[in-house]
């Protein structure tokens, strides 16, 4: 029998005879490992994760005419060309905004005509009070003070009449609060109020919101400028800022975590490793007392380190991405992505931790005379 | 051809001194064995028995003297080289059999084995079988009863062929079955033509040896030698 092939032997009985001892070690292993790489799934996620999540802000992109002077309208065709630019995975929603004046029985209002189907996507911060506007129907959502104002109630009948003449009818499916401009406004599909203002295939404005960061949104609006001469495509600052910094924020905290797990999973490591092994103190010097020498001893002890961690390195990512999927259901409601780098850098990090947590008490105890040790002193 | 090797000296101590910060454990002693020989150490605990094995293993250093086994004088050695001239030189045998205890009985004999030159089965059986123990090779030790994990040690000690046996008390924690067993098999050995050098208190096992060293303080006190040997 070749001598490598015993010390293999030698190392694999080591491993699976002394189950109860290793499995200490093992589980120190598979835990930290699983925790340390389910984090850095997680952290490596958290960035697209988090820009969905901060999309409750609303829109964080504004289309508006490049010249309103000469041209105050932007072309619905234009809008979806721009959104047909953004990486559909990113979209999450857009806009457009037609703006006119018309009258009701008793009062002159601003209408706004848009997309309900978007509300919950680009306002998903709108209270709705009363029904969700049908699209089809002919049916309107009133800004909270203007139906203050008017003293109008979801379910009453509203009489448009534009400046052209052009009329329509429409129910009050809900009163809306946003805590902004839209609380006086009254709210009516894109179609028809591109109808009664006599306004086809318009819109004053139209709002985007994008799940990307910051920087990727800035490089998306100057290639815009340059696409769309006749659009002027602007970031809304203070959505998209704070929602760097929130971002910013949480991805060091998580990377805080992973820092410190990842000490405390290599301080218990080792200090396992640095117990069971010394535990065999004694056969260490018996070895020894064999004819073994220090470096054949403790190669044997680094190697079933190694072997451990090796073992250890590729459960602990498996579990690892379980630990990933937890947190990413849990939190986000979504599956994290699954990142294969990171499975070779568990392996080697386990495996190298492991085999150096048993070069050190070994060699330790590979300088102590056999004859103390075989004493049991 | 016996007759001829006893007349060889195999292991010599001259002056030789062990100090542990302020004791003073041998005391100038000088002994000589020669090949064949089975000598006893014997003497009350503390009166250096062990550092005198220990040191005759290379497993100490002496502080002052020289220990020159088979013409190699092991005073002047590195640890590294220690460690070689027990691996081919010396067989040891423990009083706590010191078997690696996840290794079943003929692993433990193919370790020896692995250190010394290349494990070998067949050869680490036929040792097993010449203590008695072939069909208990595949136990562990914690499956075997004190005397055959002391017959384990035996055939471990006896596996790369040594020049010299060093038995550390090899009766000490069996019974007296036990005991006779290992006590025949020493006897087989020096009638084979093994140099042994066995510590011991059993004053009956002493006794069985060619020469009984007597140590008391650190220094030979008696040397008794046997007629019939």
């Amino acid at each position: 029998m070749g001598k490598r092939w015993f010390m293999l032997r030698l190392v694999s009985f080591a491993l699976i005879r002394r189950k109860s001892r290793v499995a200490i070690a093992f589980i120190a292993i598979v835990l930290g490992v699983a925790i340390v790489s389910g984090l850095a799934d997680v952290y490596y996620d958290i960035g697209q994760k988090m820009t969905r999540e901060l999309r409750t802000y609303g829109a964080n992109l504004v289309l508006t005419p490049a010249s309103p002077e000469n041209q105050p309208y932007l072309a619905l065709h234009e809008i979806s060309g721009i959104a047909a630019r953004v990486p559909p995975r990113q979209l999450v929603g857009y806009s457009p905004y037609l703006y006119g004046i018309v009258e009701t029985t008793s009062h002159q209002i601003v209408l706004a005509g848009t997309d309900f189907s978007q509300i919950s996507r680009v306002s998903p911060y709108w209270k709705i009070a009363g029904d969700a506007p049908d699209k089809r129907g002919q049916s309107a959502l009133v800004g909270e003070a203007l139906a203050k104002k008017l003293g109008i109630t979801a379910g009453d009948r509203l009489e448009l009449t534009a400046e052209g003449g052009q009329t329509a009818a429409v129910v009050v499916a809900g009163i809306l609060s946003s805590g902004g401009k839209e609380d006086n406004l009254v709210f009516v599909d894109l179609d028809l109020a591109a109808r009664l203002l006599n306004r086809p295939d318009t819109a004053n404005v139209a709002y985007f919101s994008i799940a990307t960061d910051p920087a990727q949104l800035e490089s998306l609006v100057r290639s815009l400028k340059t696409e769309f001469p006749t659009i002027e495509a602007s970031l809304i600052r203070q959505v998209s800022q704070a929602e760097g910094r929130v971002l910013v924020k949480i991805q060091s905290l998580v990377l805080l975590a992973v820092a410190i797990i990842l000490l405390l999973t290599l301080l218990c490591l080792v200090i396992t490793m640095v117990n069971i092994t010394l535990e065999r103190r004694r056969e260490i010097g018996l070895r020894k007392a064999l004819g073994g020498q220090d470096q054949d001893v403790m190669l044997e002890f680094v190697i079933e380190g190694a072997a451990l961690g090796f073992a250890g390195g590729i459960l602990g990512w498996v579990l690892g991405l379980l630990v990933a999927q937890g947190i990413g259901q849990s939190v986000f409601h979504a599956p994290i992505a699954v990142r294969l780098p990171i499975l070779p850098l568990a392996i080697v990090l386990a495996t190298g931790l492991a085999a150096l947590a048993a070069f050190i008490p070994a060699k330790i105890a590979a300088r102590v005379q056999p004859a103390i040790v075989l004493r049991g002193e | 051809m016996v007759k001829e090797r006893e007349k060889h000296v195999l292991l010599e101590l001259k002056e030789v001194r062990k100090y542990y910060e302020n004791v003073h454990a041998l005391k100038e002693m000088s002994l000589s064995v020669e090949q064949g020989e089975w000598v006893s150490i014997m003497g009350p605990s503390g009166s250096g028995k062990t550092t005198l094995l220990n040191i005759i293993g290379g497993m100490d250093k002496p502080t002052e003297g020289r220990v020159i086994l088979d013409g190699v004088d092991l005073s002047s050695l590195t640890q590294k080289q220690l460690t070689e001239v027990r691996r081919d030189k010396i067989g040891l045998i423990f009083q706590q059999f010191h078997l690696i205890p996840h290794l079943t009985a003929v692993e433990n004999i193919m370790v020896a084995q692995y250190y010394h030159s290349l494990p070998d089965k067949p050869e680490a059986m036929a040792a097993l079988a010449r203590v008695g123990l072939a069909d208990r090779a595949h136990h562990l030790p914690s499956q075997l009863s004190g005397g055959e994990q002391q017959r384990v040690c035996i055939a471990r000690a006896l596996i790369n062929y040594p020049k010299l046996i060093l038995a550390d008390e090899p009766t000490g924690n069996l019974d007296e079955a036990n005991e006779q067993i290992v006590v025949e098999l020493i006897q087989e050995l020096h009638h084979e033509g093994h140099t042994i050098i066995m510590v011991t208190h059993d004053q009956d096992v002493g006794k069985l040896a060619d020469r009984q060293v007597h140590l008391e303080h650190g220094a030979i006190r008696s040397v008794l030698t046997n007629s019939y040997s």
